[in-house]
C-alpha cells in the first residue's frame, strides 16, 4: 500500500517488521523479496513518484579534489531512484574483483564470486536480462556475425555485457509494491536521523521529515539503509547522538574509500582493413548483449594492474563526443539537451562496410583510496541534515593501469597482426600522473560503507550488517569493497538478494 | 597473401610511403625494404612513420646510425633478397610482441623492430 507522508498526522509513530530506507534498485529489490511473506515492509522514500527540483536539491553537496557531476544531479530522489536514468549497462565482477592482490591496497572481499553467482542468477529477473550467460561462445552461437578481434592466447579476452532494457524500477514495480498487502511504501518520508539505544548496539527507529513540515517516527526490528553510497554514508556520519563519530564509524571508515569508474577516452585501435566488429557494437535498446576488451587475471597480476576493460567506438564518431563530465551539468533541461545531442552523433556510427579505426574507451576501477571520501558540511539541507561533500582522488595505480592495458591490448594485436593501437597524450609519459580535463566518472557511486570481515578495515560485514549493531544493515554498492570495471547495478541487485536471504533466515530465529 | 595485398596497396594507397622512400634511398629497393614498417605503414602516413622513427633515435643515441640500424634489424642476413628482408622483418615483428620486446612511440604500441625500421626511415628521408 502507499501512504503519503505529508498526508497524516503529525508525529505519527509507523512500526513494523522491517524497515527499508531508500526505494532505489537496492530498496525495491529488498522490498520484492518480502512480497506475500507474513511480515510488515516499511519502505521509506524521500521523494514522491516523480522528479521534483526540490527533493533532488536535497543531494545538493560540496565536491573537492578530481572534478565531478554536481551531486544533485548524479542521483535521483524519488520512487525507483536512479534507475530512472540509468542505461542499462550490465556485467559480472570478475573472480580477480573479490580477491586481496597484493598492488591493490585495501583490495580484498569476505566474499567470492560463487558466493554472489545464484544472487546473479536471481538479480537478472529484477532487471530483465538475458540468460545468465556471459560466456562470448554462447552469445556467438547466437549470432555467428559476432566475430572476436584476432587475439592469440587469453591475455585479452572478450567480456560480455547484457543490456536491461532499461528497467525504470519505479515504473516496472510501482503497482507491485503499491498493490502488495504488507509492503507499506511511505513517499516523502525522507529520513534524517537513525536513533541507536545508548550504547549504540541496535537501532531503536528512525525520524522521518519532509518538506510540509511533517515529522514521524518508525521503529522496526530490523533496518536497511539503501539510499546509495554518499547518502548512505551522509545518514550515517549524520545519525551521531548516541555514537559521536556517527554510527557505525567507531573506526573512521564511513564514507571513507568512495569509488567510481573513471570513464575515458584512452587510445585508438587501427586495423589494416575495415571492420564491423559487431561483437563490440552497442546500439541504444536495440543490443541485448556486446563484448569488451578485458584483461586477464594473470596478465593483471604480472603487471600490477587494476581491473579495466575497453569499449569500440567508431572513431569518426568517438571524435565528436563531448566528454562526460561536460554533458552532466547542475542544469537538467541542459544536460538532456547534451544527452539527446550524444545519442544523436551515436546514431551516425557503424557504417555497414565497418571503419578502420575505433576509439578505446576505459572503464576501470579506481583502487580503494581512505582518502577519496564524504564528509559532512557545515551547511544543511531543507529538512536540516548537513548536506555532503565529496572529495574524489585517484591514485596513481589508475594511470598506471591504464597505459598498461592498453599496452597489453596493442602487443595482443600485434602479435596477430591485426592493427596497431595508440595511446592518447595523457598517457604517454611514464611519470605523469596528471588527467587531462575531460577525466570523467560514469555516474557510479560506490564504497562508503565498505565491507570488510575486521571491524577495523570496513563498516559492514560479509552479510551488509554494520560493525557493532545488531539491527542495521547497508545495501548497495556502498558496501562495495572495490570497484571492479563492471557499471554496479547488476552486482548490488545481487549484493541486495543476497541480504534479503539473510534476514529472512534471521528472522526466521535460525540465526 | 598479406605481401601481394601491400603491394597492390602501395601502388595507390600506399604510394604516399613508397615514394619517399624509394626518393630518399641511395641504395634502393635494398634499404627500402629494411626501412619500411609493413604493416604499421599499412595505418600510418609517411609523417607519422618518421616521427616514431625520430622518437625512437632522441631515445636510443647509441642507435641514431644507419649502419647500426641495418645491423641491429638484419644481422647476418645483409645478403637476403628485398621480398625475404621483408619477410624476415615481419617475422621479428611478430616476435618482438610476442616476447614483449614493445616500445611507445608517440603513443603507438610498436614491436622494437618496426621502431628501428621507423629510425632507419627518418635516416633515409633526412
Amino acid at each position: 500500500m502507499h501512504i503519503d507522508a505529508r498526508k497524516i498526522d503529525n508525529n505519527s509513530i509507523i512500526e513494523g517488521d522491517i524497515c527499508i530506507v531508500g526505494s532505489g534498485a537496492a530498496g525495491i529489490s529488498m522490498a520484492l523479496e518480502w512480497l506475500n511473506t507474513p511480515y510488515k515492509v516499511i519502505l521509506l522514500e524521500g521523494g514522491g513518484f516523480e522528479y521534483e527540483k526540490q527533493m533532488q536539491d536535497l543531494y545538493k553537496g560540496k565536491t573537492t579534489g578530481q572534478k565531478y557531476y554536481p551531486l544533485e544531479s548524479a542521483r535521483l530522489h524519488y520512487f525507483g531512484g536512479t534507475t530512472g536514468h540509468w542505461s542499462g549497462f550490465c556485467s559480472t565482477f570478475d573472480p580477480i574483483d573479490f580477491k586481496e592482490r597484493d598492488w591493490v591496497p585495501h583490495s580484498g572481499w569476505p566474499l567470492n564470486r560463487e558466493d554472489l553467482d545464484p544472487y546473479y542468477a536471481r538479480a537478472h529477473k529484477n532487471l530483465d536480462l538475458g540468460p545468465y550467460e556471459y560466456d562470448v561462445k554462447y552469445w556467438q552461437k547466437k549470432d555467428p556475425e559476432l566475430k572476436s578481434l584476432p587475439f592469440d592466447g587469453d591475455a585479452v579476452f572478450n567480456k560480455m555485457w547484457q543490456f536491461s532494457p532499461p528497467t525504470r524500477f519505479g515504473t516496472k514495480y510501482r503497482d507491485t509494491i503499491v498493490k502488495a498487502p504488507n509492503i507499506h511504501l511511505y513517499t516523502y518520508a525522507n529520513v534524517t536521523e537513525i536513533t541507536a539505544n545508548e550504547n549504540a548496539s541496535a537501532i531503536k527507529e528512525v525520524t522521518v521529515k519532509n518538506l510540509d513540515g511533517k515529522q514521524h517516527t518508525v521503529r522496526a526490528k530490523q533496518f536497511i539503509v539503501a539510499c546509495c553510497s554518499i547518502q548512505n554514508a551522509r545518514l550515517l556520519l549524520a545519525s551521531n547522538k548516541q555514537a559521536p563519530k556517527g554510527l557505525g564509524n567507531q573506526n573512521d571508515n564511513v564514507g571513507r574509500y568512495f569509488m567510481e569508474h573513471l570513464e575515458i577516452k584512452s587510445a585508438e585501435l587501427w586495423l589494416t582493413r575495415p571492420d564491423v566488429l559487431k561483437l563490440y557494437h552497442w546500439e541504444w535498446e536495440i543490443t541485448k548483449a556486446r563484448a569488451e576488451l578485458a584483461i586477464s587475471e594473470e596478465m593483471q597480476r604480472k603487471h600490477q594492474l587494476l581491473n579495466g576493460t575497453a569499449s569500440l567506438i567508431p572513431l569518426e564518431v568517438a571524435r565528436k563526443q563531448p566528454a562526460f563530465i561536460d554533458i552532466w551539468t547542475a542544469d537538467t533541461a541542459a544536460t538532456k539537451r547534451n544527452m539527446v545531442k550524444l545519442d544523436d552523433i551515436g546514431k551516425e556510427g557503424a557504417k555497414k562496410e565497418g571503419h578502420r579505426a575505433f576509439q578505446l574507451f576505459t572503464r576501470v576501477e579506481q583502487a580503494p583510496n581512505p582518502n577519496s571520501r564524504v564528509t559532512l558540511d557545515t551547511e544543511k539541507d531543507a529538512l536540516g541534515v548537513p548536506r555532503a561533500t565529496l572529495h574524489w582522488e585517484f591514485t596513481p595505480l589508475e594511470k598506471h593501469s591504464l597505459r598498461g592495458i592498453y599496452k597489453i591490448i596493442g602487443e595482443q594485436l600485434g602479435i596477430t597482426g591485426g592493427g596497431r593501437v595508440r595511446l592518447m597524450d595523457y598517457l604517454q609519459d611514464e611519470n605523469d600522473n596528471t588527467w587531462p580535463s575531460f577525466t570523467g566518472g560514469g555516474w557510479h557511486h560506490m564504497g562508503t560503507t565498505r565491507m570488510a570481515e575486521d571491524p577495523k578495515k570496513g563498516v559492514v560485514d560479509a552479510n551488509c550488517k554494520v560493525h557493532g549493531i545488531a539491527n542495521l544493515y547497508m545495501a548497495g554498492a556502498s558496501c562495495y569493497a572495490t570497484a571492479a570495471a563492471p557499471n554496479p547495478t547488476l552486482t548490488l541487485t545481487a549484493l541486495t538478494i543476497r541480504l534479503a536471504d539473510h534476514l529472512k533466515e534471521k528472522v526466521k530465529g535460525k540465526l | 597473401m598479406e605481401r601481394r595485398l601491400f603491394i597492390k596497396l602501395s601502388a595507390f594507397t600506399a604510394a604516399a610511403l613508397t615514394l619517399p622512400l624509394a626518393q630518399g634511398c641511395s641504395n634502393g629497393s635494398m634499404e627500402t625494404a629494411v626501412a619500411q614498417p609493413f604493416l604499421f605503414s599499412q595505418i600510418v602516413d609517411v609523417k607519422t612513420i618518421n616521427e616514431a622513427g625520430l622518437a625512437y633515435r632522441a631515445n636510443h643515441i647509441s642507435e641514431d646510425n644507419k649502419e647500426i640500424l641495418t645491423q641491429l634489424l638484419l644481422g647476418e642476413h645483409k645478403g637476403l633478397g628485398k621480398e625475404a628482408i621483408q619477410t624476415k622483418l615481419d617475422k621479428q615483428v611478430t616476435a618482438d610482441f610476442r616476447q614483449g620486446k614493445t616500445i611507445v612511440l608517440k603513443g603507438w604500441v610498436m614491436s622494437i623492430t618496426e621502431a628501428r625500421q621507423c629510425a632507419l626511415y627518418s635516416i633515409i628521408k633526412s
